[in-house]
């Protein structure tokens, strides 16, 4: 169970004006704005929702990612996840989550895949047979077995997802953060993983929630979708729903760029 | 503890895919070694007794610094760690039920104690089948050689709390290649790794031995040679436990901060 009430969150920017007076000028006084990444944020997500998170780029739903999983100090507002606060009991906190973050990696770059795992199954404290058990399961699902024993850096994208999205399932977390998961890869690296989302959802009955900018992954795994623009929630409803307000035939891209323009965002 | 034995180990298999560097390092320093030694028997051929310690003794100092350089350089950070600070990676390490400070802390550990493992067994050899005044003597009793073990562990515990102070640093500024090249050669001459410290002109000695750099070489390579006796050498591992304590107590606390205060940024 989440529920996020009132939820803020600014950043400080600092801008100047292009060339060498702008740049001299800056030594001595910089512009200073703060941009609001979040602006009251409130919603709730039941154990096992598979909740898609839409809007354009920086409408703050990495923010938002960052803050559920306890990277992000909010300025205020509250957030509780199975009743904890996530950026005050992080340790506990963070052992009920699994993160992927589509453009960044988990694992260790030169050495084989499986070292990166078990170095997660110490920090995790994973008995040993749980371990085995969970890594046998990723791996017939996942299509592992030949990745194990190489080094990350010598893997397709595809295939580095594969193993990131096992990576952070191997403590078997209640919920998973995914952002961005299928960006740049190809269509079967995107149907392998989507397949994959949606067993582990209705099998393991694991809250999920995505970010993307893929319209197909939304079709495919959500039922629920929260839009963000600008920091705030625009939208909260079911997929369905919102489909059906659109005449026949659209596809889910155009009820995308529709509805961005209906909220100008 | 299991986490943080984890990390160690993978920091040590890490460095061991690096073999070509290994064996660099190792002619690197088993040669540099060499001419420093032959650079001092010239200077002491002219007047021993104007110098501060004896001729072994500096031989001595010139081997263990040699031997065990990978450890002890301060400048030498985890490049990975400094990345992730910069681009945001540092979520990842983050989202783990650990202590991060710990967890920084062992994988400099491994990366450190793995390239000297690599490193220094070669130079060890050179240096003890050396002869006399050129070589690496034992050192004159059991109480010295303890007092050096003791030494060396602070020592090693002591750098990597320095260096895991560059990595904090970078929290609050995102280049930090600047204060590394500042701190990190001043922090090598005051370690007495260019020059050791008993040559130094008195006054600036008293000063670089209250310091916690001279803590991390001069001290326990110092000790092994029997430099310092009785009250002179729980002096200096009272010292060096000192700097131990705060180096690591306020490095844990600021970083506590840092990460309640960090923006990751990007995507």
């Amino acid at each position: 169970m989440i529920e996020v009430s009132h939820l803020n969150k600014s950043f400080k920017v600092y801008r100047r004006d292009a060339g060498m007076k702008a740049a001299f000028k800056g030594l001595f006084h910089r512009e200073q704005t703060r941009v609001e990444a979040l602006k009251d944020l409130s919603f709730s997500i039941q154990d096992g929702e598979i909740v898609g998170l839409i809007g354009p780029n920086g409408a703050g739903k990495s923010t938002t990612i960052k803050v559920l999983s306890g990277i992000l100090v909010p300025d205020s507002g509250e957030c509780k996840i199975n009743g904890r606060v996530p950026w005050k009991e992080r340790k506990a906190h963070v052992r009920d989550i699994g993160v992927v973050f589509g453009q960044r990696s988990q694992l260790w770059w030169d050495v084989p895949i499986i070292d990166s795992f078990d170095l997660l199954k110490e920090i995790y404290k994973i008995p040993e047979e749980r371990y085995q058990a969970t890594l046998h399961e990723l791996t017939e699902t996942l299509e592992l077995e030949d990745l194990l024993r190489t080094p990350a850096r010598q893997l397709s994208l595809g295939q580095r997802m594969r193993c990131e999205i096992a990576a952070s399932l191997l403590h078997e977390p209640k919920i998973l953060f995914l952002d961005e998961p299928t960006i740049g890869l190809d269509a079967v690296s995107k149907l392998a993983v989507r397949d994959f989302i949606k067993k582990l959802n209705e099998e393991k009955n694991t809250t999920i929630i995505l970010t993307t900018h893929d319209t197909q992954d939304l079709m495919a795994l959500t039922k629920r979708i929260l839009l963000i623009g600008k920091g705030e929630i625009l939208l909260d409803g079911s997929l369905e729903a919102l489909i059906d307000r659109y005449p026949e035939g659209i596809t889910a891209e155009e009820m995308v760029v529709a509805l961005y323009k209906e909220y100008k965002i | 503890m299991r986490a943080a034995l984890g990390m160690l180990r993978m920091r040590f298999i890490y460095s061991l895919q690096y073999r070509a560097a290994a064996w660099a390092g190792v002619m690197t320093q088993v040669f540099w070694g060499f001419m420093e030694t032959l650079l001092y028997k010239a200077f002491y051929a002219s007047n021993a007794a104007a110098f501060p310690m004896t001729l072994p003794q500096v031989t001595c100092y010139i081997w263990l610094r040699q031997a065990f350089f990978a450890m002890f350089i301060l400048w030498s950070v985890d490049g990975d760690i400094l990345d992730m600070i910069i681009n945001g990676n540092v979520g990842y390490e983050i989202i783990r039920p650990t202590d991060l400070y710990w967890m920084w802390f062992t994988r400099n550990l491994g990366s450190r104690l793995s390239k000297v493992a690599l490193r220094c067994g070669p130079v060890f050899l050179v240096a003890f089948l050396l002869p006399a005044p050129f070589g690496l003597s034992l050192p004159p009793n059991w109480v010295t050689f303890f007092a050096f073990l003791l030494s060396f562990v602070m020592a090693v515990l002591l750098i990597i709390g320095l260096c895991m102070w560059i990595y904090i640093l970078s929290f609050y500024t995102i280049a930090s290649r600047g204060v590394q090249s500042i701190v990190g050669l001043t922090a090598e001459f005051l370690s007495g790794s260019l020059l050791p410290i008993p040559f130094m002109p008195e006054g600036f000695q008293k000063v670089a031995y209250l310091l916690p750099f001279a803590q991390t070489q001069a001290v326990p390579y110092l000790m092994y040679s029997g430099y310092y006796s009785g009250r002179e050498m729980v002096m200096n591992l009272g010292v060096q436990l000192f700097w131990l304590i705060v180096v690591i107590g306020s490095g844990h606390a600021v970083m506590k901060r840092a990460l309640l205060k960090v923006t990751v940024q990007g995507g």
